[in-house]
């Protein structure tokens, strides 16, 4: 059968983890559902720095390497390796200062010394012995003599070392310009001259891909996962360009504070890639007609909605060949919940937190601020003070990243009860929905329905969420909606949804199952499938039109 | 023709006035099968529109009922048309040309308008774009509104290359439509005897583009004879600026003239009258580098790369040079080839079919996107309690039921200030039970961050003019998924940041009357009703402040009807107390000394029998208060002892027992001086309580709405005011009896006039 090929094109900045990023888990699914096709394959090509990254991605996800092609430039940008040396270097743990080792040496050795002496003087049984000791001593004297010259230089270093101080005055300046350097180091990023040289590096790396893909003819049409690179629309082939969403134009006050102009870059980027592509992908009617028709001005038909696949985690937690295969993976789920704790951000209390069969909300995201969480923590204030819920809330994202949320905490002494659990591995974020009582999802903003419901669901945990677009778009029975759905605008509407299905947690799950089956229909395959459509209409009408 | 796709005959709004173009636009749409276009019947009386002028001879071609001819009519296509006219143009009409020329326009037209709309571009000059004009004339939201508009907007250029200099967004919406001449054969009647060159530079005094061309013609040609042509606002003192002249004598000086200058080198802008000269024959000179050269001029002998260059042929010219004349003359022709009709048809056909096919899949596509409810935040800015923040809600409530009777049914959000020493959740019991409530603080972002903020949102190219803007921040979307911010009162420390349209609920400009505010202490609060998209008020006196203290522009402004709490007596008819209401508080505007000098007279000359019941905010404090403007009043009071016996300060009521003191009171007096009205004298009608009121316009106009026979006084003189209260206690049961009813009352209530409010908001969106 001929295979027909088709292209990815990744270019992320050096140093993203794609592990921990929704499109990492996103392209390692789509991947997996391309490998059951024998018609089709898939090349990717990435930036030099990207290849060992995918393949962690991939290894991690279970996505077999050998089911498609990765083609990259060969040497990474000097700079970069330099960089990534450094900071190899840094992470081994910090030595010791050279004068503070001389220093420890010398006392080291004169403890031996003064060991030996008093032993052998302890040991000592006879004048003979004695006598030996004191030839012992003779014979260091003499050395110690002998390299007395060395002795006073090291002395004079020592004391230069001890007298520094007065000569800081003098290297200010010098200290001034290395400390920038050391931040430059630490945090590049925020570095406007490292800005200009990453862009530069970004650039030529654009360039040395654009080669590869140009030299890869048997590739009938190219598909970018993200709009974040406008050297995609340089291909010369035909090109179809996912838009999952464009988070800033909907949250454009939380975001103008964050990163600064380097932020504002990247949604110039995008702006850009969207304004000269030609095709796109998005994951649901409500951002192809907001986003990109109403924002970007393009057209309508020039857009393919294609829907996520359910993300089943019960692979991760299921087990079997024990007489209560239920039983055993939950209690499985419950050791995980317990190396998952020792991730928590406030490990003074969960250190000694024996109780793995504990109660607990769950949200799994990052603090972004179109996630909503304020408002969900305005919730389960009031359902754990006011309608006194027993039970915790679980958080996966990091509280360093989001100060209000941190602040939020901290103001109402939440700290014991809101626990952030982050940098879970899949089988302990698999492990926390199936435990879970609930699942909730307030996230006012998505670019297709949040993949927590068919999470939740496919381990039998009910979830509740916000009612939103691009939900339900999918969720589209009212009774499902009724038992499902609240107003993320409204905290109270939140914490009555919450307590309703904590208190009708079975009713709930079988509506919501009945939901699940018929989702789960859809797989990835068809996704993949579908996207292959895609980009063989595109080839075939670029193709037409060369033709006409 | 594509119109086919659209199923009718194809009928074009050209909302522009300018002769010349007309004569050539209106003849090729109609040869590429266009079989009706609307032309404005009004225009600007500006200088810049010194080329327009209005024919109705398109009218009967239209087809349309007269009725609706003459609705649209009486539009100002340069502005804001009525609801009704779009209506109507969209009913009959799928391609409207425009051109920007105020801010209303691009709003109107985006908002209404359900065809292509088309920017038909001439060009600029001085270097700036299109986009610049755009963003000068309608700076928060003119790129916003038109690239919302996706593949039904248009930059209809007149020229090839206009779009190479502009924003990215317009240049890909670039459609090409020439620019020709109606009529571009050339008549050839020149006989040049006249030796002057002949230089057209139109509004010299007025204009300071032409002011400077005209400056630099004669700095390079002042040795030279020329008379300076084109049309002169104001006459200028030049003697050979020839200003207005007939239709003959221009046809004369056409033939006559010797040679026509022509000075331009902008890339993206030509003039007329070039192309008329040589329509006539006259020979024409002109310098490089300008779009002559790219509509064929490079070659042309005509053509002079310096000034030095131009003045050696202007002299050989006018020197009887009948060879370089002459080869001009036979050459220059070619300058007309892109002008002629014929030449232009292909474009304009190629131009339609496109942007007609386009408006099919547009349409279509359309019927397919999910409707989306509109949602309106009410933002109340400062702690307002009290009758501010019943207005509030009265407010919500008109924009949620006015929304459905135009069967446009929205959802609203009432803000208030994140404070619980200020709002409780029971502060809002009362409020309609489908409006939301949201707590907020103002958040403040400075100039990097506001810029982020806007070009986020889609708001291209926008740049702060202020130092720092507020924001709305509810914790959640920092209101983003509203589609319209109405903020009561113009309370605003910042400028609000335009993330979305803007109005206004101004109730009144009391600093202008009273000196509440400390000198330019309210300069922000103006500068918030300049930069609204729309201001509401109640009172046509605070109409005509907003356009003459805040200086906004009377379009700006709209009137809508007042929301009073219209509630009825269900207590139990009582017998009057020997005593009346006097409502008050500590502000400086209510009149307190006069009031007290009043009472006095009152009860001391004329015998009176009423005691005087004080009530109101902070009135307990009344006669201790330590402010400026009540200083001396125990002393009055004291100083009388009738005054001092009669006057009985109840101070601050809670609503049930206001409301009994009130129906239990003779009347209600409202001694104030100037504010935008007080509804207690309407809750007084409400009870059938006749009330006593200072005479001041918006006291006036609350007596004309709702019809309660108020009894007036001279709030500036006691004596009058003492005289007044005497006819009060003599009359009240008999004006009493005048009060309207119930069902006089219902005509104002906030359902009957809903529809208005959410008329002028629903403009905003």
């Amino acid at each position: 059968m001929p295979v027909k090929y088709f292209g990815i094109y990744l270019a992320y900045a050096p140093g993203v983890d794609l592990r921990h990023e929704g499109l990492g888990r996103y392209l390692a699914a789509f991947l997996k559902g391309a490998s059951e096709r024998e018609d089709v394959r898939f090349v990717l090509v990435c930036p030099s720095w990207s290849r060992e990254g995918l393949a962690d991605l991939f290894e991690s996800e279970g996505v077999d390497s050998a089911s498609f092609d990765v083609v990259a430039p060969d040497k990474e940008p000097m700079l970069l390796r330099l960089y990534q040396a450094y900071k190899a270097r840094k992470e081994r743990k910090a030595e010791i200062g050279v004068m503070r080792r001389i220093s420890l040496f010398g006392i080291s050795v004169k403890n031996k010394l003064l060991g030996r002496v008093v032993r052998r003087l302890v040991e000592a049984t006879s004048y003979i012995d004695v006598l030996f000791v004191f030839i012992e001593g003779l014979l260091l004297s003499i050395l110690l003599v002998l390299i007395s010259p060395l002795l006073i230089v090291g002395l004079v270093f020592y004391l230069c070392f001890l007298i520094k101080s007065k000569f800081q005055r003098f290297l200010k300046p010098v200290k001034r310009k290395v400390a920038r350097f050391r931040r430059l180091l630490k945090s590049p990023k925020d570095d406007a001259l490292v800005l200009r040289l990453y862009n530069g590096i970004a650039r030529v790396e654009a360039e040395r891909m654009l080669k590869l893909v140009n030299g890869l003819s048997h590739v009938k049409a190219w598909y970018s996962p993200t709009a974040f690179w406008p050297a995609f629309n340089k291909i010369k082939a035909p090109r179809v360009m996912c838009v999952p969403d464009v988070v800033l134009s909907d949250f454009p006050v939380a975001f103008s504070n964050i990163g600064g102009n380097r932020f504002a870059q990247v949604y110039y980027d995008v702006k850009s890639a969207i304004e000269t592509g030609s095709h796109y992908i998005t994951y649901s009617e409500a951002i192809k007609w907001t986003t990109l028709v109403d924002q970007f001005g393009v057209r309508a038909s020039n857009v393919s909605v294609i829907h996520h696949a359910p993300n089943d985690l019960k692979p991760w937690v299921a087990v079997s060949g024990y007489p209560d295969n239920e039983v055993t993976s939950i209690n499985y789920c419950e050791s995980l919940f317990r190396s998952a704790l020792k991730r928590s951000s406030n490990p003074d209390y969960t250190y000694g937190f024996e109780n793995v069969k504990v109660s607990f909300i769950f949200y799994a995201s990052q603090f972004r601020p179109n996630k909503n969480v304020i408002s969900l923590l305005r919730a389960y204030e009031s359902l754990l003070r006011k309608r006194l819920i027993k039970q915790k809330l679980i958080l996966t994202g990091r509280p360093e990243t989001s100060p209000e949320v941190k602040l939020f905490v901290k103001k109402h002494q939440l700290e014991n009860d809101v626990l952030f659990l982050h940098g879970l591995s899949i089988q302990q974020l698999a492990a926390c929905y199936k435990l879970a009582d609930l699942v909730v999802n307030p996230s006012l903003s998505e670019g297709g329905c949040p993949f927590t419901f068919t999470e939740a669901l496919s381990v039998s945990t009910p979830v509740v969420m916000a009612r939103i677009p691009v939900s339900e778009e999918i969720l589209t029975d009212p009774d499902l909606q009724k038992v499902t759905f609240f107003d993320p605008y409204s905290w109270e509407d939140i914490a009555d949804k919450v307590e309703w299905a904590l208190d009708h947690r079975q009713d709930v799950l079988s509506i919501q199952s009945v939901a699940y089956q018929s989702l789960a229909r859809r797989t990835w395959t068809n996704v993949v499938d579908e996207h292959i459509d895609v980009l063989l209409e595109i080839s075939d009408k670029d193709k037409f039109e060369e033709d006409a | 023709m594509a119109c086919e796709m659209l199923n009718r005959s194809l009928r074009v709004m050209w909302l522009l006035n300018h002769t010349s173009a007309r004569k050539f636009e209106l003849q090729m749409l109609k040869s590429i099968g266009v079989t009706g276009v609307f032309t404005p019947k009004n225009y600007p009386q500006l200088p810049s529109f010194r080329s327009a002028s209005v024919t109705y001879s398109e009218d009967d071609a239209l087809d349309i009922p007269e009725v609706e001819l003459q609705v649209l009519n009486a539009q100002d296509w340069y502005g804001a048309p009525t609801i009704e006219a779009w209506a109507i143009a969209n009913k009959y009409f799928d391609v409207a040309f425009f051109i920007v020329n105020k801010p209303d326009i691009v709003r109107n037209i985006s908002n209404n308008f359900k065809g292509a709309i088309l920017w038909r571009a001439y060009g600029q000059v001085q270097g700036l774009t299109h986009g610049d004009i755009l963003k000068l004339t309608c700076p928060d939201d003119g790129v916003f509104k038109l690239k919302g508009l996706g593949e039904r907007f248009w930059f209809a250029q007149a020229y090839q290359n206009l779009h190479a200099k502009e924003p990215e967004w317009m240049a890909k919406r670039s459609l090409y439509l020439p620019l020709g001449m109606a009529n571009s054969s050339i008549v050839d009647g020149w006989v040049g005897s006249e030796k002057k060159i002949f230089f057209i530079c139109p509004d010299i005094e007025t204009n300071s583009y032409y002011s400077n061309v005209f400056n630099q013609f004669e700095k390079n040609f002042k040795d030279l004879p020329y008379a300076v042509g084109g049309a002169q606002s104001i006459s200028s003192s030049s003697k050979d600026v020839l200003g207005v002249v007939t239709d003959e004598q221009h046809q004369r000086n056409m033939r006559e003239m010797r040679v026509m200058f022509y000075h331009s080198t902008e890339l993206t802008h030509v003039h007329y009258h070039p192309f008329e000269a040589i329509r006539a024959g006259m020979p024409l000179v002109f310098m490089a580098g300008g779009m002559l050269d790219s509509l064929g001029g490079k070659e042309l002998p005509g053509r002079c790369l310096t000034i030095q260059d131009a003045r050696d042929k202007l002299i050989r010219i006018l020197n009887d040079d009948w060879k370089l004349i002459n080869s001009i003359r036979a050459t220059q022709g070619v300058l007309l080839e892109p002008m002629k009709a014929e030449n232009c048809k292909p474009s304009w056909k190629l131009g339609f079919d496109r942007m007609l096919t386009e408006l099919a899949i547009s349409k279509k596509e359309q019927l397919l996107r999910p409707v989306k409810v509109k949602r309106i935040a009410i933002i109340v800015p400062v702690g307002y309690r009290g009758g501010s923040l019943r207005g509030t809600k009265l407010l919500a409530e008109a924009l949620l039921e006015g929304s459905k009777q135009w069967g446009e049914p929205a959802e609203v959000v009432l803000l208030h200030l994140d404070n619980d020493e200020v709002y409780s959740p029971e502060e809002f019991s009362d409020l309609h039970k489908d409006v939301k409530v949201r707590s907020f603080k103002w958040k403040v972002l400075d100039q990097d961050a506001a810029r982020r903020a806007m070009h986020y949102s889609g708001h291209e190219g926008w740049e702060p003019v202020s130092g720092s803007y507020v924001v709305p921040d509810d914790g959640i979307k920092q209101l983003m998924d509203c589609d319209a911010w109405v903020v009561i009162s113009d309370r605003l420390t910042a400028p609000l940041l335009p993330l979305r349209p803007i109005l206004l609920m101004v109730y009144d400009y009391l600093q202008r009357y009273v000196p509440l505010l400390s000198s330019g202490a309210d300069l922000p609060f103006i500068n918030a009703a300049r930069s609204a998209q729309k201001i509401l008020v109640t009172t046509e006196f605070t109409r005509l402040d907003a356009l003459q203290y805040a200086g906004v522009t009377e379009s700006a402004v709209s009137k809508v009807p007042m929301l009073a709490p219209i509630f009825f007596n269900n207590t139990e008819k009582c017998e009057s107390e020997p005593g009346f209401l006097w409502t008050t508080n500590l502000s400086l505007h209510k009149n307190h000394k006069n009031a007290l000098k009043a009472l006095k007279i009152y009860y001391e000359e004329l015998d009176g029998k009423l005691n005087c019941h004080v009530t109101g905010v902070n009135t307990d404090v009344l006669l201790k208060s330590s402010l400026d403007h009540l200083k001396g009043l125990a002393s009055l009071v004291k100083s009388s002892e009738k005054l001092n016996d009669k006057l009985r300060i109840l101070g601050e009521l809670s609503e049930v027992d206001y409301t009994r003191a009130l129906s239990r009171s003779a009347f209600l007096w409202h001694a104030g001086t100037i504010d935008n009205g007080t509804f207690s004298v309407i809750e007084a009608a409400c009870l059938g309580v006749p009330s006593l009121s200072s005479d001041y316009p918006p006291m006036r106009e609350i007596d004309i709405q709702f019809k309660i026979n108020l009894t007036w006084m001279d709030a500036s003189s006691p004596r009058n005011m003492a005289q007044q209260l005497k006819y009060m206690e003599e009359r009240h049961s008999v004006i009493r009896d005048s009060l309207p009813s119930t069902s006089d009352f219902s005509e104002q209530s906030v359902s009957k006039l809903a529809s208005k409010y959410w008329g002028v908001v629903r403009e905003c969106l």
